[in-house]
């Protein structure tokens, strides 16, 4: 009896202590976090505003010790500043998983890209493809700036391409120590590489691939 | 037990039924005898009858247009082997002028990108280009969906093809793209010629001579079109400034690269080019014996000139007729839906 019940009890408690793996992505501004109707301005009196920010991530993949455990492959999570609740990923059946880092893209790689019409976040209904040149926007960053010269103050980064040589998926990893896992976008460090007083970038090319880079080099756990 | 027998028979013929109504009845894609495997994945997303009567419901309505005056047909006509006929450029909603000359559309199964500059890389997000382009339909996702979703007949006929009447945009696009891969040409005078149920004239003969010599290299046989992108020599005119592929790549070697056309149907399909400025044979053909403009892109196999007499264009231009496929552009299943 008393073998049973210790059976039950480490059982249920095992249960208590397992759970999913979740990411929840904060979007930054130095140590805080953004939200829409910030106005960021520099020392020298330079402002802006960001109105959007959506991007791609996916293909996460759980490691123990380097040897992968776990996969999402050719799965992508949109994260969008017009639904905060996309701001956090859930990953069901990991609950028993023990691993201690994780690899994942920013972005949307070349099988995504030449797969035909797709559903759920790949949906071109979100906002995110390029119909004229087939294709995901990896990454969307819009706002305005008094210093911008285009239409409106706005400018538009529209970051995407998967042909060679001007992919712009970034693959990026982390160590982790916890099932839980907070990601801080730090946009204000993307901003502060950007000439506001131009109008963004809407192609694919050399200027996507640069600032891809450049976004992905913002990611960073605590 | 007669009543029993009664009861069994009509359970069985109502799931029957059952079956007929939901379920999709797939069509095998047929691929000519000869021909090269579709580059589409017909094992993934097999056609069906139901799915190819919704695109082809789609293709012809011009519901998908910003001021519901232009469909697909518009510039790809059934019965001039689906181009816009007597246009060098085609024309969208509101009179606006497009830049580029309308494609014809057949053996799309087989192609890999799409468009003149290949901008499109897969048949199901095709109608996605010209239906966002201001100046051809002037439409969003968005808004068409939602046309469709309030209409009285799409809610049905997507049922009809897929499990419920959800409208959604992978439905949508997949469906069209199933009628857009049912357009095969397969069946002029030359297929028939090579299947050895006929037989080419004297002048077709020596047309076909001259074709292989000269021009089998980018518009190969049996698709007539190596699917490739070339330059062929084509002045650029100024105030196009259109440089084809190297919009799509960013990639200086692919600098006035457009996509090989086929030359099936060709006598239904002009005016010729990707400006569409040639309007007869005899103008493509003097621009290949003389017209050729050098450059670091030009394709390699046109650095050598063509040589054609008098006689030998005859001769080409009478092979090229053996390429025009009747029953295809007579296909009632291809036309107008009733």
């Amino acid at each position: 009896m008393r073998v049973i019940l210790f059976v039950v009890l480490s059982f249920l408690g095992s249960q208590l202590y397992a759970q999913n793996f979740k990411v929840d992505f904060k979007l930054l501004i130095t140590d805080a976090v953004w939200n829409v109707e910030d106005n960021i301005s520099y020392d020298d009196g330079i402002s802006y505003k960001l109105e959007l920010v959506k991007f791609y991530t996916g293909n996460f993949r759980m490691y123990q010790q380097g040897k992968e455990v776990w996969n999402e492959t050719g799965v992508y999570h949109l994260i969008n500043s017009e639904k905060p609740a996309s701001y956090s990923i859930q990953f069901p059946g990991t609950e028993k998983l023990q691993f201690d880092s994780i690899s994942f893209c920013i972005g949307t790689d070349s099988l995504a890209n030449v797969s035909g019409a797709r559903s759920g976040d790949l949906d071109p209904l979100k906002g995110m493809y390029w119909t004229w040149n087939s294709g995901y926007i990896n990454v969307k960053i819009e706002g305005t700036s008094p210093a911008c010269k285009a239409f409106n103050n706005a400018f538009e980064y529209h970051m995407g391409g998967y042909l060679k040589p001007y992919e712009t998926i970034q693959n990026i990893g982390f160590r982790v120590s916890s099932k839980e896992l907070e990601i801080g976008v730090q946009l204000g460090e993307f901003m502060g590489k950007i000439d506001l007083t131009q109008q963004g970038t809407m192609i694919p090319g050399e200027d996507a691939v640069r600032l891809s880079k450049q976004f992905a080099s913002c990611f960073r756990i605590k | 037990m007669k009543q029993r027998y009664f009861v069994i028979i009509s359970f069985v013929l109502l799931v029957c039924l059952g079956f007929q109504m939901g379920g999709n009845r797939v069509v095998k894609f047929n691929v000519p005898k000869g021909w090269p495997k579709p580059v589409y994945d017909f094992d993934k997303h097999p056609l069906t009858v139901e799915g190819i009567e919704l695109g082809r419901k789609l293709f012809y309505d011009t519901l998908l247009s910003a001021d519901n005056t232009i469909s697909c047909a518009n510039c790809h006509t059934s019965f001039y082997a689906f181009t816009h006929i007597d246009h060098s450029m085609s024309h969208g909603i509101s009179g606006k002028m497009g830049t580029r000359n309308s494609p014809a559309l057949m053996n799309l199964a087989w192609s890999k990108l799409l468009m003149w500059d290949g901008a499109v890389n897969h048949i199901e997000v095709q109608a996605l280009a010209p239906i966002t382009n201001k100046d051809e339909m002037g439409e969003s996702l968005e808004h068409v969906l939602e046309e469709l979703q309030h209409s009285t007949i799409y809610p049905k006929l997507f049922a009809k093809a897929y499990s419920d009447t959800a409208i959604t945009s992978e439905r949508m696009l997949r469906s069209m793209a199933q009628f857009m891969l049912t357009l095969v040409s397969a069946d002029s005078k030359y297929d028939s010629v090579m299947r050895k149920q006929s037989q080419f004239t004297a002048e077709e003969l020596a047309g076909y001579k001259l074709f292989q010599k000269n021009c089998n290299s980018c518009h190969t046989e049996p698709l007539f079109t190596n699917n490739e992108f070339r330059n062929n020599g084509l002045q650029v005119y100024k105030t196009l400034n259109d440089l084809g592929r190297y919009k799509v790549t960013q990639r200086s070697e692919d600098s006035l690269m457009f996509k090989v056309p086929t030359l099936r149907n060709i006598e239904y399909s002009y005016p010729y080019m990707h400006d569409g400025r040639f309007k007869r044979f005899s103008q493509f053909l003097e621009h290949y014996v003389s017209g050729i403009k050098d450059g670091p892109t030009l394709s390699p196999e046109l650095r050598n000139k063509i040589q054609l007499n008098v006689d030998e264009r005859a001769q080409l231009t009478a092979f090229l007729l053996t390429l025009s496929d009747k029953s295809f552009i007579e296909n009632k299943a291809f036309a107008f839906p009733e």
